[in-house]
């Protein structure tokens, strides 16, 4: 019953903490860009205030867009949340965490990009619609790579469920360990590679806002899955004691912003850097990632067979 | 005991009738002298009725586990007496394929050449021997032949010669038995080389039926035939699926573990081809059929898993990779089916299947947009649709495939997940173009502007057909534990007691991530109500500051909007040379045959049918001996 209500508690506050956590990481990449690159940039909490002044504006919409326009960036949104509910930050023992699994993970990514191609393609204008065609095909390209780390996880663990896939750690899957690295670094330029700008579709007001909420949490899902995954520490492991328990989240709780923090610093390095895939360049990048992932996997083998 | 046994014989003659009935009908409307197209509703509506009655008959005897029951006919065919059978196998097969019989009777263009294709499909899926299997296939083949005879007949032969490796396997069948009726095999299994060949054979002639490459060329013929072309394909392709499971894992006997490479590589190649061809089409239905090749391949991907995992006594991943195929045969059979009614309506309605000429159908067709979403989630593996149910359940096979094994097994896993991973990103991207071009945005013809809803009488098969492809991707245990007894059956001693483990999507977690779904879009619109205004304003486009298209263009200017070529060339510029359609098979025999069937042609409608009936009178007398 305690660890049952623990678990809701847990819940509750990664949901807080993932809205929270959206607009400012969206905000923090955005000010470490540009100190990098020798400007001031725009405050943290730029985001946040852009995003809820476009609430407050009537939305002005296309003639002759459909309904599918309209709802694509709510719709968005939502897929977003849930997806961010399934990613753990601070604590493995969430309520939603026995659902939590890697597929469904990456397949709302996927159905969260299929609305928002759908919404800018319904505006049929020339640049959204070539921007929105240029995501869907970085997607489609990057699903190998993506599900191959995926894969190489899951054979460690025999099953694709993000609890399993967590438990497995340290002393049960020999080879995960170095295994984790090249995984890791695919799954980096996957989501590198899949990153690229999307479409820009004609909306203003909430449709706007929503957007620009879908962005940041789709950000923050995927740093949050690289640091749950493959940036130790990783999460504290199960207790009993419900004192033991608040006591590791209130150590795993800055861990996490950390390392949140740090991959924000991370990807604010790559892009001023111009380390960013051109779009001439993605296919290779992704096919890169897939062998990486594919060495991975090799060495997830090698480590079982030479135990 | 006996009353289980006495419902379960009732059912199956109550079935065999059916089939005869469909037979009857479908032959007198094909006549030459029979009343053709004009009395076409009333026999579509005895048929569909006929077949719905069936369906339910057959859903019946899954839902109560009734015994298995045979039936020997009191004739003889051929000097061979048929006989009958209804097992969980069967029954399974008639209750995802027959629904897609009713849409086909509802909705093709023409109810007597269906109506023959489904007698075929009972008969050959009720055969309880030999004989009666390759009756019911030829039949089955040669109706879809019928169906789709104005298709190039470039690929033709390379299908024919894989149908005619059915009378074949029928003929290899009674090897082992002295006797073609199953039983007898399951009494004595062949072993060694008669067991190899009834693989090979079942390899070719199933492989054919369900368009598994290199035979998928049939099924990517289709193209033109819209609707009545796309429901005979799922019908057909469902059949071969069954040939597959029916010798391949009942009849071969225990099999070894090599059994399932072959089957795995060519899944995973109509898997990868089938999408590759879906994401780049320039037509709806060119699209749709290269989905069901790829759909096709991934079924027979799962089952290549569970023929090498029962082989090495791996019960579990048996059970998984068999529960993902059979549940992968009637979802994508019901997807195809709800496609099929889809592109009927747009090419009805807007007059054209070229992605080219369409556009903002979803301001004009509602509903068919509804359908076309529905159909969409589950075709483009997304959650939580049916698809993703299906490729949750074959990656859960593939992950537990190299348990305890070599780098072989790991080898196999990875390709088996390197196929799934591909052909899932293709299809998602094939059902976003297609839904982006045809029904969002402007429409690129005055025909498309214009379009039409679908006729009232489709509307209710649209619905249906919908709900029923959401329900499996909401309710995928629901269809599991109707397959759970032929899986049973199908797994043989090293699946009994092996229970799916019903924490994903093997149990309720659809349903539960569909409410979390709508949880979250209830937090969003209570977030937006509360801090925004209600409403929008319309105003005219921006669109990059174009300014308005000049008044001979009503549409706007069709170069301010992406088109279905160039929708897909990033995706062809990053695959390269995945994008051609290299051509497999024997260039020499296909040229000559191709030949062969021109000067066909040219004899007319009437010789053409006499052709067709005359090969399948000559099939069957050839399985019979």
């Amino acid at each position: 019953m305690v660890s049952a209500l623990l678990a809701l508690l847990a819940q509750a506050l990664h949901l807080v903490l993932m809205l929270a956590a959206a607009p400012l990481l969206a905000g923090l990449v955005a000010r470490l860009e540009a100190r990098m690159q020798g400007r001031a940039g725009p405050p943290l909490l730029q985001a946040w205030r852009d995003i809820g002044r476009a609430l407050a504006r009537l939305p002005v919409v296309a003639e002759g867009t459909s309904w599918l326009l309209r709802a694509a960036p709510g719709l968005r949104l939502a897929v977003l949340v849930v997806a961010a509910c399934l990613v753990p930050s601070f604590s493995r023992d969430m309520t939603l965490a026995p659902a939590a699994d890697l597929l469904v993970v990456f397949g709302l990514l996927a159905l969260a990009r299929a609305l928002a191609a759908l919404g800018a393609l319904d505006e049929g204008g020339a640049a959204a619609g070539q921007a929105a065609s240029a995501m869907l095909a970085r997607g489609a390209m990057a699903a190998p790579a993506v599900l191959l780390v995926v894969f190489g996880l899951a054979l460690a663990a025999g099953g694709t469920g993000l609890a399993g896939i967590l438990a497995v750690r340290w002393a049960d899957a020999p080879g995960l360990l170095p295994a984790l690295l090249p995984l890791g670094l695919a799954l980096l330029l996957a989501a590198a590679a899949d990153g690229g700008p999307g479409p820009t579709p004609e909306l203003s007001g909430r449709h706007e806002a929503l957007a620009a909420a879908g962005d940041a949490m789709r950000l923050t899902v995927w740093l949050a899955l690289v640091a749950v995954l493959f940036l130790p520490p990783f999460l504290p492991p199960p207790r009993l004691d419900p004192a033991a328990v608040v006591g590791d989240w209130m150590v795993f709780l800055p861990v996490w912003v950390a390392k949140m923090v740090l991959l924000a610093a991370g990807l604010a390095a790559a892009r001023s850097l111009a380390l960013w895939p051109r779009a001439r360049e993605v296919p290779g990048v992704l096919a890169l990632a897939a062998l990486l992932a594919v060495l991975g996997v090799a060495m997830l083998f090698a480590g079982q067979r030479w135990r | 005991m006996t009353a289980a046994i006495s419902a379960g014989a009732a059912i199956l003659a109550g079935l065999a009738s059916v089939a005869a009935a469909l037979l009857a009908l479908g032959l007198v409307a094909l006549s030459p002298m029979g009343p053709g197209g004009r009395a076409g509703p009333r026999l579509r509506v005895a048929a569909a009725v006929l077949v719905a009655g069936a369906w339910a008959v057959a859903l019946c005897d899954l839902v109560f586990g009734l015994a298995p029951a045979r039936w020997e006919l009191p004739f003889l065919l051929a000097g061979v007496r048929p006989e009958l059978a209804l097992d969980a196998v069967s029954g399974f097969f008639l209750v995802a394929l027959l629904p897609v019989g009713v849409a086909g009777l509802a909705a093709g263009a023409a109810p007597g050449g269906v109506a023959v294709l489904l007698a075929g499909v009972v008969l050959a899926v009720l055969a309880g021997e030999g004989a009666t299997l390759a009756l019911g296939v030829a039949l089955a083949a040669g109706a879809a032949a019928l169906r789709l005879r104005d298709a190039a007949a470039g690929r033709w032969p390379m299908a024919w010669v894989g149908w005619l490796a059915v009378p074949a396997l029928a003929m290899v069948l009674a090897v082992p038995g002295g006797d073609l009726r199953f039983a007898a095999l399951r009494i004595n299994p062949p072993d060694g080389a008669v067991a190899a060949a009834m693989l090979g054979l079942v390899l070719a002639g199933g492989g054919a039926v369900a368009g598994l490459v290199p035979w998928h060329g049939w099924l990517g013929r289709v193209a033109g035939r819209a609707e009545g072309g796309l429901l005979a394909a799922a019908l057909v392709t469902g059949l071969g699926v069954y040939l597959l499971v029916r010798v391949g894992f009942d009849l071969a006997g225990p099999g070894e573990a090599w059994w399932g490479v072959p089957l795995m590589l060519a899944g995973a190649a109509g898997a990868m081809r089938g999408a590759a061809r879906a994401a780049q089409a320039g037509r709806l239905d060119a699209v749709l059929a290269g989905a069901a090749v790829a759909q096709a391949g991934l079924v027979a991907l799962a089952l290549g898993i569970a023929l090498a995992a029962r082989a090495v006594d791996d019960g579990p991943t048996a059970t998984m990779a068999l529960s993902a195929a059979l549940f992968g045969v009637l979802a994508f059979g019901w997807t195809q089916a709800l496609w099929a009614v889809v592109a009927g309506a747009v090419a009805e309605g807007a007059g054209s299947l070229e992605l080219s000429l369409l556009g903002g159908l979803a301001q004009r067709m509602r509903l068919t947009t509804i359908g076309a979403l529905a159909g969409g989630l589950a075709l483009a593996v997304l959650p939580p649709g049916a698809g993703f149910a299906a490729l949750w359940l074959m990656a859960q096979a593939a992950v537990t495939l190299p348990r305890g094994g070599g780098a072989d097994w790991w080898a196999l896993a990875l390709l088996a997940l390197a196929a799934l991973a591909v052909a899932g990103g293709l299809l998602g991207f094939a059902v976003a173009r297609v839904l982006g071009v045809a029904f969002l945005g402007r429409p690129r013809a005055p025909r498309a502007a214009a379009a039409d809803e679908v006729a009232p009488a489709l509307r209710w098969v649209m619905l249906v057909l919908s709900a029923a492809v959401l329900g499996c991707g909401l309710l995928p245990v629901a269809v599991l534990t109707l397959a759970a007894p032929a899986v049973r059956f199908l797994a043989g001693p090293v699946g009994q007691g092996v229970r799916l483990a019903g924490t994903g999507w093997d149990g309720a977690a659809p349903l539960g991530l569909a409410l979390l779904l709508a949880l979250a879009g209830a937090l969003v619109a209570a977030v937006v109500r509360a801090r925004s205004p209600a409403g929008h304003r319309v105003a005219p486009a921006w669109d990059g500051g174009q300014g308005p298209a000049p008044a001979w263009l009503p549409f706007g200017d069709p170069a301010t909007q992406i088109g279905a070529v160039g929708f897909a060339q990033p995706l062809a510029d990053g695959l390269g040379k995945l994008a051609g359609t290299p051509r497999l098979g024997l260039p020499g025999i296909s040229r000559r045959a191709a030949r062969l069937v021109a000067r066909g042609r040219a004899l007319g409608e009437p010789a053409r049918v006499g052709a067709v009936l005359l090969a399948m009178l000559l099939l069957y007398l050839v399985g019979a001996w």
